[in-house]
């Protein structure tokens, strides 16, 4: 009202004059008068413009007259091309969103499967060595059967050997008799001399008795037996050393046989025994390798599996990536907010009342304290530890 | 196992301070040569014996017949035997027959 008034009063007062002066019949005065009003009508939108209170933002605005051209240049398509530009980040911010959550969850799932394939595996590898280190001939262990194979080899060598030593014990033996049936030859040959002795003696006693003619007779017939059995004994004589000989020929025969027994060679034990230990060195050195190859697996499998739990683990940045696009959506919010309080300004501009004006100022500030009021939602920017705050 | 010089005797002397018996073998230690062996023992009463290998080419499993022989004549247990000087091969055979729990086997040939 008061407004109103400050600016009837000169209004008045000019329009007042201007009458009178007219009254007064003075066309000089009326021109003045003319000019005055105007003046005066000019000083009141001055008048106005000082009484209304600006808030320190729109000062650009105040500065510029209300005039509709400028808005249609320059603000109308500002503000269009904002909202297609907000438009557009907003699409990318949902897309974002989007890929980030598809992808997590394949990831995931990938890094799943990875993991349980990574442990069959090793079951799989696992049983296998089992098998391979436990089968052998009936389900016994290659290695028990290996050292039975030896065992039953030396047993073979040791009674190879106690053979061997039974059978040139055997031919001393054989040795001895043939000693023995020698020495038989010896006394043959004593018997012959004796033999040989008595014939001659027999021959003796036959001279004798032809010597004392008939009275020998009788005498001639004895000398001539005791003849008879001395050939007769040198006959035997050789017939006994016939069967001697014999007897030492085939003892001959069983000694060489019994030599033979005796005589093994024994490379193809050693041959044999060697390839025994061997196979139990290479069994055992077989066993010690597989051991060592699974502690190896299993310490690598374990690395997948710590591998995967920090893959998992770094896909937590879902959450946090998803805070920053809601923190990004929530800006975008607040721009658009912006964006309508200028489309309103932009439209008084033209027509500016107190009214309207004041409740945009209260909207702005309004608008200042939801801006002031938002705390950083994230406080990590990268992916190394850190805690992610849920609200 | 032809050498330079083929040993085809044994002959055995008695040495030391230990009075040992000590039978020098032939290059092929085999059931030719038993009775010659026998004979280098028989007729003694010791009970320490050595063989020596040195020049022993060839061993057959008699030859180990033999050498128990011997250490059931030097008493058995009792029996103090030393086998001197085996080659590779030689000392192959006297360790899979388990020799070297019942001889001093020394001075193994490369």
């Amino acid at each position: 009202m008061n407004t109103i008034g400050k600016t009837l009063l000169p209004t008045t007062a000019l329009g007042a004059s201007l009458v009178a002066a007219f009254a007064s019949g003075q066309l000089q005065l009326m021109a003045i008068g003319l000019i005055l009003l105007i003046s005066a009508l000019l000083a009141g939108s001055a008048w106005r413009s000082l009484l209304f209170d600006p808030g320190p933002e729109l000062a650009e605005e105040e500065v510029v007259e209300a005039d509709t051209p400028w808005i249609d240049n320059t603000a109308m398509p500002l503000h269009n091309l904002l909202t297609s530009e907000m438009n557009g980040v907003r699409e990318e911010v949902d897309r974002v969103k989007t890929i980030v959550a598809e992808a997590i969850l394949s990831l995931t799932n990938s890094f799943q499967n990875l993991n349980n394939g990574s442990r069959s595996g090793m079951e799989l590898v696992h049983a296998v060595v089992e098998r391979s280190s436990s089968q052998g001939v009936d389900g016994e262990s290659t290695h028990s059967f290996i050292d039975e194979t030896g065992e039953l080899m030396q047993y073979f060598i040791d009674s190879l050997v106690i053979i061997s030593k039974q059978s040139v014990d055997t031919v001393h033996r054989i040795d001895d008799m043939e000693v023995q049936l020698d020495s038989i030859f010896t006394l043959l040959e004593d018997v012959k001399v004796i033999a040989e002795q008595t014939n001659l003696l027999a021959l003796n006693a036959a001279i004798e008795a032809a010597r004392a003619g008939e009275a020998g007779r009788g005498f001639a017939v004895v000398a001539d037996e005791v003849r008879h059995l001395s050939m007769r004994s040198n006959t035997m004589n050789e017939q006994i050393r016939g069967r001697v000989n014999a007897s030492k020929q085939a003892i001959a025969a069983v000694r060489d046989t019994v030599g033979e027994m005796a005589s093994r060679d024994m490379s193809a034990a050693i041959t044999a025994k060697e390839r025994a230990d061997q196979a139990l060195a290479h069994v055992s050195e077989h066993n010690a390798y597989m051991d060592e190859s699974i502690n190896r697996l299993s310490v690598i499998s374990d690395r997948i599996g710590g591998n995967v739990d920090d893959a998992v683990r770094c896909l937590q940045f879902e959450d946090m990536v998803t805070q920053s696009l809601g923190s990004a959506q929530e800006h975008l919010q607040r721009v658009e907010t912006m964006e309508n309080l200028l489309e309103r300004l932009v439209s008084l501009a033209a027509t500016p009342d107190p009214i309207s004006l004041s409740d945009l100022r209260s909207e702005v500030e309004l608008l200042q304290e939801s801006c002031i009021g938002n705390a950083k939602p994230v406080s990590q920017d990268s992916m190394q530890g850190g805690e992610v705050e849920l609200f | 196992m032809t050498g330079e010089h083929l040993k085809t005797d044994i002959h055995s002397r008695v040495s030391g301070d230990d009075k040992r018996v000590i039978i020098s073998m032939t290059s092929r230690f085999d059931f030719s040569v038993h009775k010659e062996f026998r004979e280098s023992y028989r007729s003694r009463t010791d009970s320490c014996f050595e063989v020596d290998l040195s020049h022993t080419e060839y061993m057959d499993s008699s030859a180990l017949g033999m050498l128990l022989l011997l250490r059931e004549h030097a008493g058995g247990d009792k029996a103090d035997i030393i086998v001197r000087n085996p080659n590779p091969t030689v000392w192959k055979i006297l360790r899979i027959a388990n020799f070297d729990r019942l001889f001093k086997i020394t001075g193994i040939r490369e």
